[in-house]
Order: structure tokens, then C-alpha cells, then sequence
């Protein structure tokens, strides 16, 4: 049981990791000009108001990726933090049941 | 419901969200605002979640209020919870993406207000089954209630209040390209929503398993 | 019993409850004096923070005047029920055959006299300190401010009520009232600075639908809800 818990704390906190450096690789593609995972659109034809990045210009560019980098981090920070909370009462609670259980069988027997 | 549903939502909420930037990445860029848009496929889906808990809690409120159902109540709990946890996501994600946007980290207008204040309330749901004592369970169901009903009206004061004062605002119409990578978000976050809420509510079981437990240990 | 006959008595029943709870203030005047003070001291505080080279800025007036109102009936709130609860008398009125709404009726009617007398002292004393203009539109102003203190009261009442024996009620008052009575602050300050810039009352008006209908939707609520809330 507790190693279906601690798998699932890996795979959060794996998932996590490969979230924020996604996000600051395709950010980051986006700001110096490398060829990220975002240039891809460039390829594509740009549709109505959408418009391929080479196109842009390179000072609107320049503060977004850090809010965006940031924002990435919060969301999984938030999400991490509130399964930790989850996962320690859980734990908390799974320990004194089983504590008032053992009492309880002891009473019984007495 | 807490095992047999959590485990495989859990699952694939994580291949989702692993997933997620890709798609996110693909998507195209919107001119106006540039690559901060990308904020939105994780800003928008965290507050549906938030407006669906909201929901979900107000309903159970009712449930129990009027039903006395005590498993209704601790699916109340469960969800307010996950109001506060996603309204964290959505206000700090939010003022990041108004940064770029409008300039300012914050904007008084209709809608963030009105996910401020739901926010607030359910706040306050948590202090009050925190600091209530005996009885807070019904309290906080009349709460609940009155949060949900109190919604509409907060939206549309300030809407009116800030039409006093016009004030342009960029609402990003969905591009069909970007539908894509935001319907997959909404459903990741639907699945993790899914996921904490099975959580959450099996620790509030387990607590009232205790109760019931030291309750036949003083007999 | 008939249906009017049910319904004259409920009137009935929360008129009694609103004259013993003004009867049992009027003997003390506890409650009137230190809220009425209370609203006092606001506008003080809130007049040194707003008032710049002897005039107060655009709108202050107003969102002092609401202030004012929403901190003394919270205080209002607290003390009533709290003098209800050292006394065990609200567990009697539950206890009394009387329909639990009647009860709520009651109470709300109670606190809505005790603000409106506070608001009678407290609204001349702002258009005294502030130049506001109170008398260009009497009607809308006391429509507004009855309205507005209806709306409050009436979510203020129940909570207060719900509190009665809840753990820390004085603090989680506040807490759960501001919140909930958001939209009645902002109808009653923009309606109300509408009025005092001296434009036409068409906005007012429309502030003052918008408080009427929260009036109506939450008393409809609070009456629905009460019994179930307060069933120990």
C-alpha cells in the first residue's frame, strides 16, 4: 500500500520536473531563437490572427517567458505541496486508527 | 470509490500533464499577446475546476442541510478544499499572464473579482470548520449555500461598478488550433480534480472511521 | 388554521420578537450608545486617511458612510446575539412554539431598527464632516440605506445566529460576513457616490433594483435555510 503511495510521489514529482523544463525549453526556444518545440509552428501557415514567432518582435517577447516559467512552477508547486498535505494526514490518520484498533482488540481481550 | 477511482485517475491525470506542455508548445501563438497566452491552457482549466468544485460543495451543502446525509458533508469538505487549493492556481497564475497583458498585476473587473471573493468564501468555509468547534458542519453547509447564491450578484456589481469606468480587456477568442492543446488541459486537470477529490475525501472517512472508533473505546 | 390565519400569525410572532428585543434595549441603550460610538470613531479614523488639504477626495463620503455602517452592525450583530446567549433566551425562543422563520423575522426586524436609528445619527454627521450632498436626493438615499441595511441584517442575522454557539464567533463573524455582503457594499457605495456627486439618479436607481432583488433572494434563503441550521 504504501509502495502504490510512494510510486505515485515518483511519478508527481518526475512529471513535475519534465513540466518546468518543458515549459522554459519552449519559453526559452521562443526568446532566444532556438529552435524549441515552438518553432515547429513556423511550418504551419498562419491562421487569421495567429501569427508564426519569426514574426514577432523580438521586445515583446523578452519578458513573457519568465511569467510563464514562473507560472508553470506554481501551478505544479501548488499541486505538489497540496498532495504532501494530503498524503501526511492520510498517513496521520491511517497510524492512530491503527493505534485505537490494537486498543481496542486489547480491551476486548482484558 | 477511493481506491478502484483514484489510482488509474491519478495515473492518467500524470500522462496527461506530461503530455500537456507538448501540446501546449504546438499550439499557435497569439499575436496580441504572445507566448504569456500559453498561461491560459493551465489558467483557464484550473478555474473550471475551481466553479465546479464550488458547485459540487454547494450541492452537497444542500444534501446534508436538508438530507442529513453525513457522507454529503464530507464531500463538501473535500471539495471547498480543492476550491481554495485551485483558486491558489488560478490567482497566481492569473496576475502573472495580467502582467504581460494589461501592465498591472491586477485588475478590478467582473471576473476576477468574483473568483476573488467565491475564493474568499470558501476560505472562510475552511476557517469556520476549523475554528467553529460542535456544529460547524451545518454552519459551513449554510455557508456553502449562501456563497453559491452570492455569486451572480458579486459578478454583476462589479460589472456594473467597473462600466462606470470602461476600461479595455483582452479576452483571447479560442483559435481552432488552440482547441486542441486546451480541451487536453481541461480534461488533465479534470482527472487530477477527480484524483484529490477521491483523496481528500477517503482522509475525511478515515477520520470519521476514527471517530466512531475512540466513540466504541470510551464505551 | 387557515392559510391567512397561519400567516398573520407568523407576522405575529416576529413582531413580538422584534418589540422584546427593541423593550430589552431600550432599557439599557447598551448596544445603541457603543455602536452608534463605534460609527463614530470610523468616520474619524476613516476622515484622517481621506480628508486632504481640508476637503475629503472624490467618493470618500460615501465609502466612509458604508464602512461606518458595515464595521457598527457587525459589532451590532455580535453583542445582540451574544446577550441572547449569556441569557440561554434564544434557546427558549427556539424552544417556544413559535415557527423558527418567525424567530429569524424577528431578529432581522430587531437589528434593522437598532442600525437605522445609528444610520439617522451617523448619515447628517457624514454630509456635516464631508459636504456631502444628503439632501439633494432624500428618497433615493434613505431607499438606498434601507435597502442596503436590509440586505446586511438579513445575512448578518442568520450568521450571527448560526455562531451563537460556534467556537470563536466573535472573529468568524467578520469573517463570514464581509465576504457574503460584498455586493451590497458596492451597490450601496456606488449608488450612494452617484447620489452625493450630484448626477442624476438613474445609476442610483439601478443600484437600487439590484438591492432589492439581493434583499429578496437572500431573506428568501436565510428563511429557508434557518430551521435546518439551527437544529441542534
Amino acid at each position: 500500500m504504501s509502495l502504490v503511495k510512494s510510486m505515485l510521489l515518483a511519478c508527481v514529482c518526475v512529471v513535475a520536473l519534465l513540466n518546468t523544463t518543458s515549459a522554459a525549453w519552449a519559453a526559452g526556444g521562443a526568446k532566444d531563437g532556438v529552435p524549441g518545440l515552438i518553432a515547429l509552428t513556423e511550418t504551419q501557415p498562419s491562421t487569421g490572427d495567429f501569427e508564426p514567432v519569426s514574426q514577432l518582435p523580438q521586445t515583446e517577447q523578452l519578458p513573457a517567458a519568465p511569467l510563464l516559467v514562473g507560472a508553470y512552477i506554481v501551478v505544479w508547486l501548488v499541486i505538489l505541496v497540496y498532495l504532501l498535505i494530503l498524503w501526511r494526514r492520510m498517513a496521520a490518520v491511517d497510524r492512530e486508527i491503527a493505534d485505537i484498533e490494537r486498543r481496542l482488540g486489547e480491551q476486548r481481550r482484558s | 470509490m477511493s481506491r478502484r477511482l483514484f489510482v488509474p485517475a491519478v495515473l492518467a491525470a500524470m500522462v496527461m500533464f506530461a503530455l500537456a506542455p507538448v501540446f501546449i508548445a504546438w499550439a499557435p501563438r497569439e499575436t496580441t499577446m504572445g507566448v504569456v497566452q500559453k498561461i491560459f491552457y493551465y489558467h483557464v482549466p484550473s478555474a473550471m475546476m475551481l466553479f465546479l468544485s464550488a458547485f459540487v460543495c454547494g450541492i452537497a451543502s444542500a444534501v446534508f442541510l436538508f438530507g442529513r446525509r453525513a457522507a454529503a458533508d464530507r464531500v463538501a469538505v473535500a471539495a471547498a478544499e480543492l476550491v481554495v487549493v485551485f483558486g491558489v492556481i488560478v490567482l497566481v497564475t492569473g496576475p502573472l499572464w495580467a502582467r504581460k497583458a494589461w501592465g498591472v498585476w491586477w485588475q478590478w473587473e467582473a471576473r476576477l473579482t468574483s473568483t476573488l471573493v467565491l475564493w474568499m468564501i470558501f476560505l472562510a468555509y475552511l476557517l469556520l470548520r476549523r475554528y467553529g468547534g460542535p456544529g460547524s458542519d451545518r454552519l459551513s453547509a449554510g455557508l456553502a449555500l449562501f456563497g453559491m447564491a452570492n455569486v451572480p450578484f458579486v459578478y454583476l456589481s462589479v460589472n456594473w461598478w467597473r462600466t462606470l469606468h470602461p476600461k479595455t480587456s483582452v479576452v483571447p477568442t479560442l483559435d481552432p488550433a488552440m482547441r486542441g492543446a486546451f480541451w487536453w488541459s481541461v480534461v488533465a486537470f479534470l482527472l487530477l480534480y477527480v484524483a484529490l477529490l477521491a483523496a481528500r475525501l477517503r482522509v475525511e472517512q478515515q477520520r470519521s472511521r476514527l471517530e466512531a472508533a475512540y466513540l466504541a473505546l470510551d464505551e | 388554521m387557515s392559510d391567512s390565519g397561519s400567516l398573520g400569525r407568523f407576522f405575529h410572532v416576529a413582531w413580538l420578537i422584534m418589540r422584546k428585543d427593541v423593550t430589552v434595549e431600550m432599557r439599557s441603550r447598551e448596544i445603541l450608545y457603543t455602536t452608534a460610538f463605534f460609527a463614530l470613531s470610523c468616520v474619524l479614523v476613516f476622515a484622517f486617511s481621506f480628508v486632504r488639504e481640508g476637503r475629503a477626495i472624490e467618493d470618500a463620503a460615501s465609502g466612509i458612510l458604508w464602512i461606518a455602517i458595515a464595521f457598527s452592525g457587525t459589532l451590532a450583530l455580535g453583542r445582540t446575539f451574544e446577550r441572547e446567549r449569556t441569557n440561554e433566551t434564544l434557546h427558549a425562543l427556539l424552544m417556544a412554539p413559535a415557527d423558527r422563520p418567525a424567530v429569524y423575522l424577528g431578529k432581522l426586524l430587531g437589528v434593522v431598527a437598532l442600525m437605522a436609528v445609528v444610520e439617522a445619527v451617523l448619515v447628517p454627521l457624514v454630509g456635516l464632516l464631508f459636504q456631502a450632498p444628503i439632501g439633494t436626493h432624500p428618497m433615493y438615499l434613505a431607499m438606498l440605506l434601507a435597502t442596503g441595511t436590509i440586505g446586511f441584517a438579513a445575512v448578518g442575522t442568520l450568521f450571527a445566529a448560526m455562531l451563537i454557539r460556534a467556537r470563536s464567533r466573535d472573529v468568524l463573524l467578520p469573517v463570514l460576513l464581509y465576504p457574503i455582503t460584498i455586493p451590497v457594499i458596492i451597490a450601496g457605495v456606488r449608488g450612494t457616490a452617484t447620489l452625493f456627486s450630484g448626477g442624476d439618479a438613474t445609476m442610483a436607481r439601478a443600484w437600487l433594483g439590484m438591492l432589492v432583488f439581493f434583499d429578496v433572494v437572500f431573506i428568501t434563503l436565510a428563511l429557508w435555510t434557518f430551521e435546518a441550521v439551527m437544529t441542534e
